[in-house]
């Protein structure tokens, strides 16, 4: 795939982002590349510590292709995020047979990733070793949440399970074992994950109906809630013109919690949401602290969006 | 016909020609057929092999191989719609190795998807990982249990992929030049097979055979692979339908050529034609879209024309000569005349 098609698949606003980013370089004049960028990245709402961003940040600096910079990196992590969620709106709705793990990790690898690969070795020099590319997938498209992203552990890990191979002086090809190396935990782990959401959701589906205290409030959240999935998921209207990505991100993210189970079990919550919402699109999305609240509350119920 | 039921199969050739498979069976399959079905790796890629070494400097793949399948008066037992066998080659450096899948549905399936899965993703998998972990595994690498591991990979992915309809992809129209017709008969117990092109003497004779594997390899692979089809959906019990060839690509990664047929069956006589066509090479002949072909192809089958007035209009060198391609004998001939760069 072309680079302006791919581009324009996962499409992120540069020239916006590159607007903010310089806002937040003349903020600070006194600090250096590597920081304005991974406060820009932070800001962003990349990654979840200071020091994984600038470490990774550091690493990759010598390594980018000539012509290009830190600052086109710190662009496709924003676009991995981009790229991640696409992927696990595709993932939510696999159904593999027997639920088989290795062909969740073919199929997304093939799916999303194999063009990725090709794409984002154009901001890399030719010569870099293939554990700086499995490591790079760990890291841009892993959670924030679970585990620290430290670079150094991280490329430890891969040296010396994804060797790089010559034939004579050329680099041979081995960009699909680079990707498994770099994804498929990942991928088993995201996959894991919804086949336990469904589990949740097959057990609360299975309490009798008698059981349940159907009235027409519910029924009217419901449809309340398929008209706030579509919204955010088409994203049509002014509303979603020109918005920041940390609103849009914290948009899915609310979309992420409304699909949670077990949030389907508590309505005064859902309520609330719907509520807060509805209050945040009258504003055009610009009084977004309710709903920022909330989520930090339901990341507190449940578990981080990531 | 459910997923389970779908004809599926594997087949890797590694460079010295050894075959690996992995073939998914249905449950009410026969111990018999099962064991059957052992040689059809094989035989589909004998002629891949046999492409690929056909005495010249440019290795030839066959990429695709597809029928059309018609219903025996009366049966119509068996929902299948496609049948079609994708290709892979690969020139690793130390030697070619091909992938090929044969698959049988009852959707008509989006052949472009699984072919980019194959070449792009399976085939890739296994050459990659063959290097990597020979040289991570050292002499405990097994071979034959890495092959197997990455075959059963590559059955579910595409298996997977299956059960969708053709999809028409964006595509850069091309020309074709005809260097060739073959005409089939088939009726019980009389079969004719010939080929019409041009004069021996023709200098545009010796210029077609830059852009084709040889005349003698296009003549055998049409009644090669429609026996063979067949004989492969009777081992998968698929015993109500029949199978004509109706297109096979080839390529040389500079030329492609294209063999293209039509069928039709009257009063239990099948009768086929077909064209043998190289891409934008407008030398050899006027070049024409495949639609073009195809109409004329019909003209003939629906009986509005016969082939000797079709053949000026597909290639105006043509000479309505038959060289007869049924027996040995007569391939023999067209292999020492019609594939002959000397005289």
């Amino acid at each position: 795939m072309e680079d302006m098609e791919f581009e324009s698949r996962y499409k992120i606003d540069k020239e916006r982002l590159s607007k903010y980013y310089e806002r937040i370089k003349s903020h600070d004049k006194e600090k250096g590349l590597v920081d304005h960028i991974t406060n820009f990245l932070i800001n962003q709402s990349i990654s979840s510590s200071f020091e994984e961003v600038f470490d990774t940040l550091k690493y990759y600096e010598d390594k980018i292709v000539e012509g290009r910079g830190l600052l086109d990196l710190a662009f496709e992590w924003i676009r991995a995020q981009k790229i991640r969620l696409e992927y696990k709106k595709y993932l939510i709705r696999a159904q593999y047979p027997t639920n088989d793990l290795c062909l969740a990790v073919d199929d997304c690898l093939y799916r999303f990733f194999l063009s990725y690969d090709e794409y984002i070795r154009n901001l890399f020099k030719k010569d870099i070793r293939e554990h700086n590319f499995s490591a790079l997938y760990e890291i841009f498209f892993n959670t924030f949440d679970e585990k620290s992203l430290i670079i150094e552990d991280i490329v430890q890990k891969h040296i010396h399970n994804i060797p790089s191979h010559y034939y004579g002086s050329n680099k041979i090809n081995t960009n699909v074992m680079t990707l498994r190396q770099g994804l498929s935990n990942i991928i088993v782990k995201d996959y894991v994950n919804v086949l336990s959401a469904r589990k949740e959701e097959e057990v609360s589906n299975s309490i009798p109906v008698s059981k349940k205290t159907i009235d027409e409030s519910e029924d009217s959240n419901l449809e309340k809630i398929i008209k706030i999935k579509n919204e955010i998921t088409e994203k049509k209207g002014k509303e979603w013109l020109g918005l920041q990505i940390t609103t849009e991100n914290r948009l899915e993210s609310l979309l992420w919690y409304l699909e949670h189970p077990k949030l389907q079990e508590n309505t005064k919550l859902l309520e609330e949401i719907i509520e807060l919402y509805f209050f945040a699109k009258d504003s055009g999305f610009t009084k977004m602290e309710g709903i920022i609240r909330k989520l930090d509350q339901l990341n507190i119920t449940f578990r981080k969006f990531d | 016909m459910n997923n389970n039921e779908r004809i599926l199969g594997l087949f890797y050739s590694d460079k010295n020609n050894l075959i690996f498979d992995k073939i998914k069976f249905s449950e009410d399959l026969s111990e018999e057929n099962k064991n059957n079905l052992d040689m059809v790796s094989y035989k589909f890629l004998g002629p891949v092999f046999l492409t690929t070494a056909s005495n010249k400097e440019e290795n030839w793949k066959i990429e695709l191989i597809e029928s059309s399948l018609s219903h025996y008066q009366g049966k119509v037992s068996d929902v299948i719609q496609s049948f079609f066998s994708l290709n892979s080659s690969v020139n690793s450096g130390d030697g070619v190795t091909n992938l090929f899948v044969l698959i049988g549905s009852q959707h008509t399936e989006d052949i472009k998807d699984i072919n980019e899965i194959l070449a792009n993703y399976i085939h890739p998998s296994i050459i990659q990982g063959k290097i990597v972990n020979e040289n991570l595994l050292g002499s405990r690498f097994d071979f034959y249990k890495f092959i197997t591991s990455e075959l059963d990979r590559g059955l579910h992915l595409i298996d997977y992929a299956l059960g969708s309809s053709r999809k028409v992809h964006w595509e850069e129209q091309h020309n074709y030049s005809c260097v060739g017709v073959i005409e089939r008969i088939k009726s019980d117990g009389k079969n004719v097979t010939n080929l019409y092109t041009y004069d021996e003497n023709e200098p545009l004779r010796r210029e077609a055979l830059k852009f084709i594997p040889s005349y003698y390899v296009m003549c055998i692979l049409p009644d090669y692979y429609e026996t063979l089809i067949n004989e492969t959906l009777h081992l998968f019990n698929k015993k109500s339908v029949f199978a004509d060839i109706r297109l096979i690509h080839l390529n040389d990664d500079i030329n492609k050529v294209i063999f293209l047929e039509e069928f039709s069956v009257k009063n239990e006589i099948k009768t086929s034609y077909g064209v043998i066509l190289v891409q934008d090479k407008d030398n050899l002949s006027t070049p024409n879209k495949i639609s073009f072909y195809r109409k004329n192809l019909r003209l003939i089958l629906d009986g509005y024309k016969d082939i000797i007035d079709i053949l000026p209009i597909m290639n105006e060198k043509f000479k309505p000569k038959k060289w007869g391609t049924l027996t040995d004998e007569g391939l023999n001939n067209i292999g020492e005349i019609l594939d002959s760069i000397n005289n």
